[in-house]
């Protein structure tokens, strides 16, 4: 009779007892975490690293997504000719050494005799040959092979590798950004960028990977025994999905180590909980950028600009307490390739900012309003979501100034599309001044949306020339000094803020972010030399 | 009670069309043209999204390229690179090629992820179908039951008390309920999960994992179910009252049967038609609701899935859910419906 009775009323009475039982379960939270970790036999030597992101791909050089964090994971499993010590200068990594020719046109080197592949067979010079051919047939995105001439394997662990022209930010650049790759294993391969499975992962770096979970975004690494470089340190290291609210409250009980990346903002709360937390600025600068095939091809307009917006009212406005003012002429402080010379800083000054402008014919009208050729002046201020609060800001100092500012927040593919036509004036965007300076031409000239777009100015072409072949780090910093000159002086891109970074340790370890960053030039403390004894 | 059927449907039954023979292969024949129009819709999902998405400005290629660190590669090695993917040709080839490998069941494969469409979605569909098969219950049968409790003395305390609650909740976009659900219960009195499908480390054995899994489902649910309560609390609400004037209940009320067998055996029963149809189109809202909630939970479900896909400019990836959330959709649509229809005819 009574169908909908007996049907629904059971259902009900277990849902609700399924709830009742989880709410109990909420009473002691944690307690299957912590059951899991006692039963490990060597529990200390267990590191849980956090993620806000999570998942990052499958940690082999073709596959993981392209970016910094998924290229510093995949360097834990894959090693490079050359690695980094502590202050981040060139340390043996696979290559033992490195000799350049006279000439400076090849590189000899020797390989560790005793590395070895994650499924235990030992690296060899014709691992290295092979990888160099197979990225210059699949291009890889963190490193171009492009400029080497040819290999020569002279035997089972050593190597010549010729160049076509002589550069001195190889072995900084090149060598230390690429992953060596296992030839056994690659060789078959004919499309890298569909090879993900489990043995795409063999390296021969320090971690090898054992459980990757994407739906969690959750990695599993394991040490791996006689590794050339020291010791690991950690038995596992687990990498996993956690917000920062979820992370710290975590950290303090012990179930997590590091928070890779905190926002600065919830620094106090990780000070306070007796973390160490280590915080630097992430030289990411975020930067006003000109068309400068538009309004701004002059460079006393752009000056006029720099001198119109109030850095400093920015900072405390947009950015209170989590950034820095930040350096006008390319390089940040703490970069090793930073001029001693100070270079104009364009402390605002509206009264000079307006002569420049009336100097190269721009005019006002009576309200305040800027002119050009008898129509009023309409600035394309384009951001994408995650600069809007600066944008405002920026926006409202160049309205009280007088433009008509048009701010348009926009998604990354679109804004990189009205970028590339050209239909703009100012934008609004971070970029890396990080990693070996021989990227400085493709930061400053190249034409991505996060490239200044500079068009070539023989000066500058000619010094950033010249600093790529120089033939010692005293030469290269003295050209590199006069590009920064220059820089300020032409405006490719207004360098605002420098915003921070911060890393949350426990006891387990600490470590400082790398000056001038990890590899490829990622603004990090983790690099995998600190998981090494 | 045929003559109730019309009033519990909130979409009107088709007429009948005079001379089509029997009754039965008649209603056979309105339940396949169902099908039929439902094929239609689903075609053309696929025809629009496959064209939409690659209007977007941008693709796979150059957004993936996009990264601070990537060096500048050479225009011979971005053709490589697009060729390689199978990014290159127009619109029209790229179009042409996905459909051709769609009729021969292959969903695509994702760039960025690196992965098989297929077997994407297979990872992340259980987690959405958990959201929303556990949401169901809880707005069913909640919403239901203090619909009727309101419903029968309608002003009455519980009237008074839960139909401004009600109306409030439904005034949340599920966004909006998800944040504040993650506020109350995750971070002021910090008693479930705020984000993740598990535990950081799930334990081993099942009961275990299976608890770890509904404590992160618990607040990802009742986000969704928030929402929906509302819908069936007034259905159920507005249906008891015009119930209450029938008069199989005045003549059961009048035979003094219990209050409990009223509710659930008069009024419930009569409800199930009109609550099965209006889930038919609760569904769509669901599932986009679905999307807004796993991201503020971070859940490892579809809308995730199709969100990270958007950004990354993600075709196939974006195409296929697209196509199997439409599938299924539609598909649930159409047997609910035909059930209710049945429901509502047998009374």
């Amino acid at each position: 009779m009574s169908l909908v009775h007996r049907f629904v009323h059971p259902r009900f009475l277990a849902h609700a007892a399924a709830v009742g039982l989880a709410l109990g379960a909420a009473q002691y939270s944690g307690l299957g975490a912590d059951t899991l970790m006692a039963a490990e036999p060597d529990r200390q030597r267990q590191l849980v690293i956090t993620d806000s992101k999570g998942d990052r791909g499958m940690l082999a050089p073709y596959v993981h997504r392209k970016n910094g964090i998924a290229y510093l994971y995949t360097s834990y499993i894959f090693d490079t000719l050359v690695s980094q010590d502590a202050d981040g200068n060139p340390a043996p990594g696979l290559a033992r050494t490195w000799t350049r020719s006279e000439d400076g046109l090849s590189y000899d080197l020797e390989l560790q005799p005793d590395a070895k592949w994650h499924d235990g067979t030992p690296v060899t010079a014709d691992d290295v040959a092979f990888t160099l051919r197979y990225m210059a047939e699949h291009p890889y995105v963190f490193g171009s092979v492009k400029s080497l001439a040819g290999v020569e394997v002279a035997g089972a662990h050593d190597l010549r590798i010729h160049i076509k022209r002589a550069q001195y930010g190889l072995v900084e650049g090149l060598f230390s950004a690429i992953p060596i790759l296992p030839r056994h294993i690659y060789e078959g391969v004919e499309d890298p960028f569909r090879f993900a499975t489990s043995d795409a992962a063999i390296g021969s770096g320090p971690y090898r990977l054992a459980a990757y979970d994407k739906a969690q975004g959750r990695y599993r690494l394991e040490a791996t025994e006689n590794h050339p470089l020291g010791r690991p340190r950690f038995a596992q290291i687990w990498i996993v999905k956690m917000g920062p609210d979820a992370a710290l409250q975590a950290m303090s009980t012990g179930e997590v180590d590091v928070i890779s990346y905190l926002p600065p903002d919830r620094l106090p709360e990780a000070l306070g909980a007796g973390f160490a937390v280590e915080t630097s600025p992430s030289d990411h600068v975020l930067r006003l950028g000109f068309n400068h095939r538009g309004q701004f091809q002059t460079k006393e307009v752009r000056q006029a600009i720099a001198y119109a917006v109030d850095r400093s009212a920015l900072l405390e406005t947009a950015f209170p307490g989590v950034a820095e003012l930040a350096e006008t002429g390319y390089f940040q402080p703490g970069s090793k390739w930073k001029s001693e010379d100070a270079t104009e800083s364009y402390t605002y000054d509206p009264a000079r900012a307006r002569d420049l402008l009336l100097a190269t014919g721009w005019t006002q009208d009576s309200a305040g309003r800027w002119q050009a050729q008898g129509g009023e002046i309409r600035l394309r201020l384009l951001t994408d979501g995650r600069e809007v609060k600066p944008a405002k800001v920026i926006a409202e100092q160049l309205e009280a100034f007088g433009f008509a500012v048009d701010l348009r927040v926009m998604e990354m593919a679109s804004l990189r599309s009205l970028v590339a036509d050209g239909d703009y004036d100012l934008t609004l965007f971070s970029s890396s001044t990080l990693g070996d300076p021989g990227n400085i031409s493709r930061r400053v000239f190249g034409r991505g949306w996060n490239s200044d777009r500079f068009p070539a100015d023989p000066k500058m072409t000619g010094l950033i020339k010249a600093q790529a072949v120089a033939q010692n780090q005293a030469e290269r910093q003295e050209i590199l000094a006069q590009f920064q000159q220059l820089y300020a002086e032409n405006l490719p891109s207004y360098m605002l803020v420098n915003p921070l970074m911060a890393t949350v340790f426990n006891d387990k370890l600490s470590a400082p972010f790398m000056s001038g960053g990890v590899a490829i030039g990622i603004p990090s403390a983790l690099h995998k030399s600190i998981f090494l004894e | 009670m045929d003559n109730a059927s019309p009033s519990l449907l909130d979409h009107s039954v088709p007429t009948e069309i005079t001379g089509a023979g029997s009754r039965a292969v008649e209603r056979f024949a309105r339940f396949l043209s169902g099908f039929v129009l439902r094929l239609l819709i689903f075609c053309f999902v696929i025809v629009l999204c496959a064209v939409l998405s690659r209007m977007m400005p941008g693709d796979t290629l150059e957004v993936m390229l996009s990264t601070d660190f990537a060096r500048g590669l050479g225009a011979g090695e971005v053709l490589q690179l697009q060729e390689a993917m199978g990014l290159g040709g127009g619109i029209a080839s790229q179009v042409w090629d996905y459909w051709g490998k769609l009729l021969s069941g292959d969903l695509g494969y994702s760039i960025p992820h690196a992965a098989p469409v297929l077997q994407l979605l297979l990872t992340a569909l259980p987690w959405t179908g958990l959201l929303i098969l556990g949401a169901m219950p809880v707005f069913l049968i909640g919403g239901a039951l203090a619909g009727i409790e309101a419903g029968q003395l309608p002003g009455g305390t519980v009237d008074r008390w839960v139909t401004p609650v009600v109306t409030i909740l439904a005034s949340l976009p599920p966004f909006t309920g998800a944040v504040l659900l993650l506020l109350l219960f995750g971070i002021l009195w910090p008693v479930l999960p705020t984000g993740g499908a598990e535990p950081l480390f799930p334990s081993t054995e099942h009961l275990g994992r299976a608890m770890g899994v509904l404590r992160h489902a618990i607040l990802p649910m009742l986000a969704l179910a928030l929402h929906e309560l509302a819908r069936f609390y007034f259905l159920a609400r507005a249906e008891t009252l015009n119930l209450a004037q029938r008069d199989f209940i005045v003549n059961a009320r009048a035979r003094g049967i219990s209050p409990w067998r009223l509710r659930w055996a008069y009024i419930g029963r009569s409800l199930v038609p009109a609550c099965l149809s209006r889930l038919s189109d609760t569904l769509t809202g669901l599932v986009s609701a679905v999307f807004f909630v796993e991201i503020v939970f971070s859940y490892p479900g579809t809308g995730y899935l199709i969100y990270s896909a958007i950004l990354d400019r993600d075709y196939d990836l974006l195409q296929g859910a697209v196509v199997f959330m439409a599938g299924v959709v539609l598909l649930m649509n159409w047997l609910i419906d035909g059930l209710s229809a049945h429901l509502a005819r047998r009374g």
